[in-house]
């Protein structure tokens, strides 16, 4: 595990009402960082891999303070700008049984929506690098940040640099007709989407006609890429979810039995997945495929447990915890 | 008891626990203020129908914003609701020889873009003793400068009387750009708050017989500069604060009143330790506005300098004391006994 992988987009100052509290009556915030890229960069390098995020924050205590919380957990920060005015904010009302959690956005002006192309050495940052990251919210961010994340694919791609991406579509961010154009430009460059049927024929232009896996099949036709891994969510109450991962190639299709669990903290639970399928495909080279799922999957259950972000446990942990589960991948 | 009003922005502020630094905060408390609206919940404190006049989103934390200010008895019916976003600005609380730290996230604001048709200025001027503003609502916006100026007229129009605290602020704008607004602002104002270096970056004010750089300002000084304010801009009356800071925990603290004819001088505190001087300066311009609706200027010189020395003992932007626990300290009883 000795090349880089490199993850990009935004990380936030995150602020969340201690005990299932409402943001309406708050009185105090904890306060955390986090953000989809930065979320699977951390699980990464907790994994094992040298991990590099790469993003723009302000140069003030509060962006300093998001460095460090980078820095504290094995992240590589050497190539994040330290210019603009704001870090972005989010804040996050933690749900309860029936009730929802809820998120609000203060981020539309913040440092890293002024990132543009030339702020980036992408040949330095690229250098010995394996795969590259990045999600959906990177890409609704702004023209600026669009532009940078297409200087680095191209890049990314005339190295030969797998490259993941998290379809992350958030509906309060942009509509979907802004969005498509967006997932069009860059679905070219994808080796690997992370993404559900609905993401296939909605933002990457697969006919209608497709439903469900083939949607994701024919997703993987239409843009060449290699895997499509995603999971299906059943909700039974706020912290009550269920889980089943799938994997979509072009000849085969895998999934897994779902898992019902408890959620503490359901921000980042897709991150956590990405992070897990990442670091057993780079780990077994890519030949042991429902080993990958079945990893996966156990990553993003396990990081519903812990407060905060990004899943900071290490392989053993979810090597046991799948043991424990004893779940098979069915056909 | 008058129906106080004062139109400005009110932000949400997030400040480190105790004196920790941003970078080894886990936690921020939650705290809400804003210039003016820490003058209303003052004057509401004296007893006064007080009204803040703002705009706000329609979110959870736009809710929250207004909830604080009810919960310490300000009127929010003259609030507008939309826009994006609340303004946001974090503190890192200094202690001994390290300064405090402000961190400003406040740029598009539901305030900032707010328009001056968006508020009933006939029902919030209506029966209104007094009209307070500062430097810092002009600042946010050309449309807040706008918003600004049509509040001052309709106050004129209504009979109400005004006052300024001139609060400059540099990260919001330059000194050109302040005087461009603010110096056509001051044919509307009554009663002008702000010390010789306001004056200067506010209003391009540059008094003619003291030389405001030599150093230390003496009283005599302050009543040259005070004299020709008055002359230039027309106030009625003109007051400032004068700080004498030896630490961040440690300032002595006194009140200057000019009202046209005397000069009125406070006794002097010393303000030690300091537990939150943000909005200090809030605070005495609710105490000075309470004093001169309801004393002789004399007590309301006293009463301004007693009610913010107070401030600085009290953690949050809002002075909450009451009238009583001013007049204790003011009539000498700076013992911080318990009182039984």
């Amino acid at each position: 595990m000795d090349k880089k992988i490199v993850t990009f987009g935004e990380i936030m100052l995150r602020l969340t009402p201690p005990n299932y509290g409402i943001i309406e009556d708050a009185h105090d915030y904890l306060a955390t960082y986090g953000g989809t890229e930065a979320n699977v960069a951390i699980s990464l390098a907790q994994f094992g891999h040298p991990t590099m995020f790469v993003s723009k924050l302000p140069n003030n205590q509060l962006g300093e303070a998001a460095v460090k919380y980078l820095n504290a957990n094995k992240v590589d920060t050497s190539f994040i700008q330290m210019k603009g005015d704001n870090i972005g904010i989010y804040f996050l009302e933690t749900g309860f049984g029936i009730r929802p959690s809820k998120v609000l956005y203060n981020r539309k002006s913040s440092s890293m929506t002024t990132l543009k192309p030339e702020e980036l050495d992408a040949q330095s940052i690229l250098k010995d690098v394996a795969w590259f990251h990045f999600s959906g919210i990177t890409l609704s961010l702004s023209n600026d940040v669009r532009q940078s994340l297409m200087h680095l694919l191209k890049v990314a791609k005339s190295k030969g640099i797998f490259v993941s991406f998290d379809s992350n579509y958030r509906q309060s961010l942009w509509s979907i007709d802004d969005a498509r154009k967006a997932y069009l430009d860059v679905a070219p460059y994808v080796d690997l989407f992370f993404a559900t049927p609905f993401d296939a024929v909605n933002l990457y232009g697969v006919d209608a006609k497709y439903k469900g896996y083939d949607a994701l099949k024919q997703l993987l036709i239409d843009h060449h890429a290699t895997y499509v891994f995603g999971y299906e969510r059943f909700v039974h109450q706020a912290n009550e979810n269920e889980l089943k991962a799938y994997l979509i190639q072009k000849e085969s299709i895998l999934e897994t039995t779902p898992i019902r669990f408890q959620i503490y903290d359901r921000i980042g639970g897709g991150d956590a997945f990405a992070a897990g399928i990442i670091h057993k495909l780079i780990q077994t080279n890519h030949k042991a495929l429902e080993e990958t799922l079945t990893f996966g999957l156990a990553t993003s259950v396990l990081k519903h447990t812990l407060w905060g972000d990004a899943f900071k446990l290490n392989e053993k942990d979810v090597n046991k915890f799948i043991q424990n589960q004893s779940k098979e991948v069915v056909r | 008891m008058a129906k106080i009003v004062t139109l400005g922005e009110i932000m949400l502020r997030l400040s480190t626990p105790g004196v920790s630094r941003f970078v080894q905060s886990d936690s921020f408390d939650v705290v809400y203020g804003g210039g003016e609206a820490n003058v209303a919940v003052s004057v509401a404190n004296y007893g006064h129908e007080a009204y803040f006049v703002t705009k706000l989103p329609d979110h959870e934390i736009g809710q929250s914003a207004i909830n604080a200010l009810r919960r310490f008895g300000v009127d929010t019916s003259y609030i507008a609701r939309g826009g994006e976003r609340v303004g946001i600005y974090y503190l890192e609380t200094g202690a001994s020889m390290r300064p405090s730290k402000v961190i400003y996230d406040r740029a598009n604001s539901s305030i900032a873009t707010a328009k001056y048709d968006e508020f009933d200025w006939k029902a919030i001027f209506k029966d209104a003793k007094w009209f307070h503003f500062s430097g810092i609502t002009p600042a946010l916006s050309d449309s807040a400068a706008e918003l600004t100026k049509v509040a001052l007229q309709e106050a004129k129009k209504y009979g109400v009387t005004t006052s300024v605290d001139l609060n400059y602020r540099k990260k919001l704008w330059t000194p050109e750009k302040a005087q461009s607004i603010m110096r056509p602002l001051m044919q509307y104002v009554d009663v002008c708050i702000g010390n010789e270096e306001d004056a200067e970056l506010v209003l391009g004010f540059k008094p003619k017989g003291v030389d405001v750089h030599s150093g230390k300002l003496d009283i005599q000084g302050y009543q040259t500069i005070f004299k020709e304010m008055k002359e230039a801009f027309g106030f009625k009356m003109i007051a400032t604060s004068l700080r004498e800071s030896y630490s961040a925990n440690h300032n002595g603290w006194r009140i200057l009143l000019y009202d046209g004819k005397d000069f009125f001088e406070s006794k002097r505190y010393e303000i030690n330790p300091i537990v939150d001087r943000v909005g200090g300066g809030d605070s005495f311009s609710g105490g000075l506005i309470h004093g001169l609706l309801t004393k002789d200027n004399q007590l309301a010189c006293e009463f301004a300098a007693a009610a913010s020395a107070l401030k600085h003992t009290i953690p949050g932007d809002f002075n909450l004391v009451n009238e009583q626990e001013v007049n204790t300290l003011l009539k000498g009883d700076a013992s911080g006994r318990v009182q039984r």
